[in-house]
């Protein structure tokens, strides 16, 4: 059972959310503004908190600065704002993961599951030998297995060499020409579009949105990366 | 002259053909040659009167010697005291027909002499010429008993000689005769030749000026004919060798040879002043022909050096040049008083150049903060504190209102723009909220089991249009902030052809969903551009996003990166699904889409949103459109 704290000063949407995160195992509590949200996870043992940011009383960026003094409960912000300098803000304060209204709701789900794995998880997992972790995703290279918040993906080949690359050298840029060096083991003449090609589908296979890639990112102009961290 | 008529029918070449060059070259210079003598021909024919005199006269006048020569020799055989001739023989073989010599004083008829009578006929035809000769000399009347005239010891006797005329006998008279026929027959006929040679120089010359630097399958006037070198020194190459060559000959007067020879010289030269001629008339044609010539360079040279001189030297300089000139005239005509006025000239002299100095330092002040101004540094404030003169002070008090007025004006304009694109974001901020429950709750509708159909069909098209203006808002708000450059822009060295990669492999199904197929096209050479990557990928999604919206299903869509000077080109063409019946300008306007029914989806911000952001990296997106082919063009500076 995981207690979930829905925090938005709009009651529509708190219900709207309700609804997509009911499931037997979530126990929801909610809340409309930062100080409910305060006392709620000063009563109760949450275990992720979904919260806005513009709120009456206490705006959520504040309410977020005041629960990190006490908690690492993991905090989805949730929020009209779409530029990047809110999203590195809300990051940087320390929120886990975010997303931007109108949100689609199967993403939303998604998120939460996630970050509920890698929150619950993170104290059992043991880093084995030969394995890889970058935020949700781990890659055993002695089982040749990959898993993404504890689910197994199934890769092939191909994206499983590209992948293992980009993770074992992550935050370096890799142009397609060196990927496809490193991973064909030929000389990339005119080959290139095949690993834009990969990129993608492996970008399909481990995001939960790839039109915004957490991990696997394009640095467009220069090559693609894993991202270092939690990968946000 | 005939080459020139034959190729007249193909007027427009012959300018450029140099065989026809060539000709009219020589053709300048030989009628030129042919033009001066017969000037001086003909001048001298007019000096020597053989155009006021009939040509007898003429003969009379020069055939002196000759006549001279002939009655010494016949006074000599008649009267003298050795006779080498025979008297009949000696005329016989000149052109006399008849000689009387007679007693000037009396006229008497002393001793004659005349040709057989078979040219009587010709005297009677008038062709004999009288020639009268008077000649004073002695003849002793002791030894030549019939010279009796009483009492005198000698008499002056008049040698009268009459030649045939035309003259029947080769001799130095009738070579004389020759040549002054040859100058009569041709004294009017040497008008026609320098009117013609004349005619001819002008034309050819005229010619060959307008084909100065036309070439062979060139339509443009080419440097040549020296062009390069400098206008005045050639001028002095060419012309100062001849003024002294020339300047004995102007001082001193030429005999007849010295006479030819200038005239040989003067030909030779001719051909470097034609040559010169050309080079000038090409020169003039290039324009600005007085720019490539050592005195303009040298003027100019003397002008950027003292303009380059910051003001205030540049006033001493002047100053203390006036000074110094008007101290040398008093040197030069120094009186009586000029000791004691040195003392008071100089002190007055200096108080001047104080004065003067003073003010051009404040006018170097207000020079400065007038640039500043005119630089666009609104912040610049001119010190008028120690700015004595009233006038001055003024004028910097008015450019220091004027820096503020257009700072404040910046000011505002930066405000409104800047406001106009926060209340954009804020408004968006605002609709999201709303939308959001929208979105969800049209999502329920269709989630909910429901028998009527009807139902999930209307929560689709909530769903579909309030995603759509989920749309709408993000790119109106990154219209706006591209447009008023409200965005940040990092510019790094980024790889075109990786770039080009990644959008066909991001963009490989969609093409394909649209049943289009993608062709690139880019050098093996990378090139590099200053770019920000993000931004630049947004220019490539929203061109890539049009063409899979607009383009004709089952054409190809062609994308080619090229070098073009110092620019990368990177064109996007593509086959139009829906006739473009709107020029490319409009495209480029906000919320213009090219199908005039508006029944894709879509909003119209994409390209406008692609230029701004494209402007914003330095680079620049340009549309055009030939029928039904759509074509972008961007240029980025390589790095």
């Amino acid at each position: 059972m995981y207690n979930i704290l829905i925090c938005d000063d709009e009651q529509d949407i708190v219900n709207a959310l309700k609804i997509y995160l009911s499931n037997p195992s979530y126990t929801l509590f909610e809340a409309h503004n930062g100080n409910e949200a305060l006392e709620v996870i000063a009563s109760e043992e949450i275990h992720l908190v979904l919260m806005d940011i513009m709120m009456p009383q206490l705006d959520g960026i504040s309410a977020m600065v005041k629960l990190r003094e006490t908690s690492n409960v993991p905090v989805i912000l949730l929020t009209a704002k779409s530029e990047d300098t809110d999203k590195i803000l809300g990051l940087n304060v320390g929120a886990d993961d975010y997303i931007t209204k109108p949100f689609n709701p199967v993403e939303v789900a998604a998120r939460v599951r996630s970050q509920l794995r890698r929150y619950m998880q993170l104290g059992g997992s043991v880093l084995q030998e030969d394995s890889y972790i970058v935020g949700g995703i781990e890659l055993n290279d002695r089982t040749k297995t990959v898993t993404l918040d504890g689910d197994e993906v199934n890769l092939t080949p191909k994206e499983y060499d590209i992948l293992k690359l980009l993770i074992s050298n992550a935050g370096r840029v890799y142009s397609p020409k060196e990927i496809y060096a490193e991973v064909w083991k030929e000389s990339p003449f005119g080959s290139e579009n095949t690993v834009a090609v990969h990129i993608r589908h492996l970008r399909e296979k481990i995001e939960i949105n790839p039109a915004e890639p957490r991990y696997l990112k394009v640095v467009f102009g220069k090559g693609y990366k894993i991202e270092k961290g939690h990968g946000i | 002259m005939k080459l020139k008529r034959k190729s007249g029918a193909e007027k427009p070449r012959l300018i450029q053909s140099t065989a026809v060059k060539v000709t009219a070259f020589i053709l300048t210079i030989l009628m030129t040659v042919v033009c001066m003598a017969s000037i001086i021909i003909a001048v001298c024919m007019a000096q020597t009167e053989m155009y006021t005199k009939p040509m007898d006269e003429f003969l009379n006048e020069h055939a002196e010697g000759i006549v001279y020569e002939d009655a010494g020799e016949i006074l000599q055989n008649v009267m003298g005291d050795w006779r080498f001739y025979d008297i009949d023989e000696y005329c016989n073989k000149r052109n006399i027909a008849k000689v009387v010599i007679s007693s000037e004083e009396t006229s008497r008829k002393i001793w004659s002499w005349e040709r057989d009578g078979e040219y009587k006929t010709v005297n009677k035809c008038h062709r004999y010429y009288r020639w009268s000769y008077k000649l004073n000399q002695s003849i002793d009347t002791r030894t030549y008993p019939f010279f009796t005239n009483g009492n005198k010891d000698t008499e002056d006797v008049k040698v009268t000689i009459c030649y045939i005329n035309p003259p029947i006998i080769n001799d130095n008279y009738k070579q004389l005769y020759n040549i002054i026929y040859l100058g009569y027959s041709m004294r009017y006929a040497i008008y026609a030749v320098i009117f013609l040679s004349f005619f001819l120089v002008v034309a050819a010359f005229v010619f060959l000026m307008c084909a100065a630097g036309h070439h062979k399958g060139k339509e443009e006037v080419e440097k040549g004919w020296g062009t390069g070198f400098p206008l005045d020194l050639l001028t002095a190459i060419v012309f100062v060798p001849v003024v002294v060559f020339l300047w004995p000959y102007m001082i001193y007067a030429p005999d007849f040879s010295s006479l030819l020879l200038l005239f040989v010289v003067f030909c030779a030269w001719e051909i470097s002043l034609v040559a010169f001629c050309m080079s000038f008339a090409l020169r003039v044609k290039l324009g600005k022909w007085w720019r490539n010539t050592v005195i303009y360079k040298l003027i100019h040279g003397i002008v950027r050096l003292v303009r380059s001189i910051p003001l205030v030297w540049r006033t001493a300089l002047v100053i203390s040049g006036v000074f110094l000139v008007e101290l040398i005239l008093m040197v030069a005509n120094r009186n009586a008083q000029f000791e004691e006025m040195l003392g008071v000239w100089f002190v007055t002299k200096m108080l001047l150049f104080a004065a003067v100095i003073f003010i051009a330092v404040q006018l170097r002040e207000l020079k400065q903060g007038g640039e500043a101004i005119a630089n666009g540094d609104a912040d610049y404030k001119i010190d008028n504190s120690k700015m004595l003169l009233p006038d001055f002070k003024a004028h910097a008090e008015n450019l220091n209102n004027i820096s503020r007025s257009v700072n404040i004006a910046v000011g505002e304009k930066m405000k409104s723009e800047r406001m106009k694109t926060e209340l954009i974001t804020n408004v968006s901020h605002d609709i999201k909220t709303p939308l959001t429950s929208i979105i969800n709750y049209a999502d329920l509708i269709g989630k909910e089991e429901c028998e009527n159909e009807k139902i999930i069909e209307y929560s689709e098209v909530l769903l579909r249009q309030s995603e759509r203006l989920k749309r709408l808002i993000e790119d109106l708000v990154e219209a706006s902030k591209a447009s008023t450059g409200n965005l940040d822009v990092v510019l790094t060295p980024i790889d075109a052809n990786i770039l080009l990669t990644q959008a066909v492999g991001e963009y490989e199904e969609k093409i394909k969903a649209a049943d289009l197929e993608i062709i690139t096209n880019e050098p093996a050479e990378p090139i590099s551009i200053n770019a920000d990557g993000r931004r630049l990928w947004r220019v490539f999604d929203n061109l890539l996003n049009n063409i899979c919206k607009y383009a004709q299903c089952g054409t190809r869509v062609y994308l080619s990166l090229e070098r073009d000077g110092s620019d990368a080109v990177i064109t996007f063409k593509n086959t139009s699904r829906a006739p473009l019946n709107i020029s490319a300008d409009e495209l480029m306007e906000r919320f213009v889409r090219g199908d005039e029914s508006r029944s894709t989806e879509g909003n119209g911000l994409g390209l406008s949103i692609a230029k701004s952001l494209t402007e914003l990296q330095n680079g620049t997106l340009s549309i055009s459109i030939d029928g039904d082919l759509f074509k972008v063009v961007v240029r980025f500076p390589l790095v």
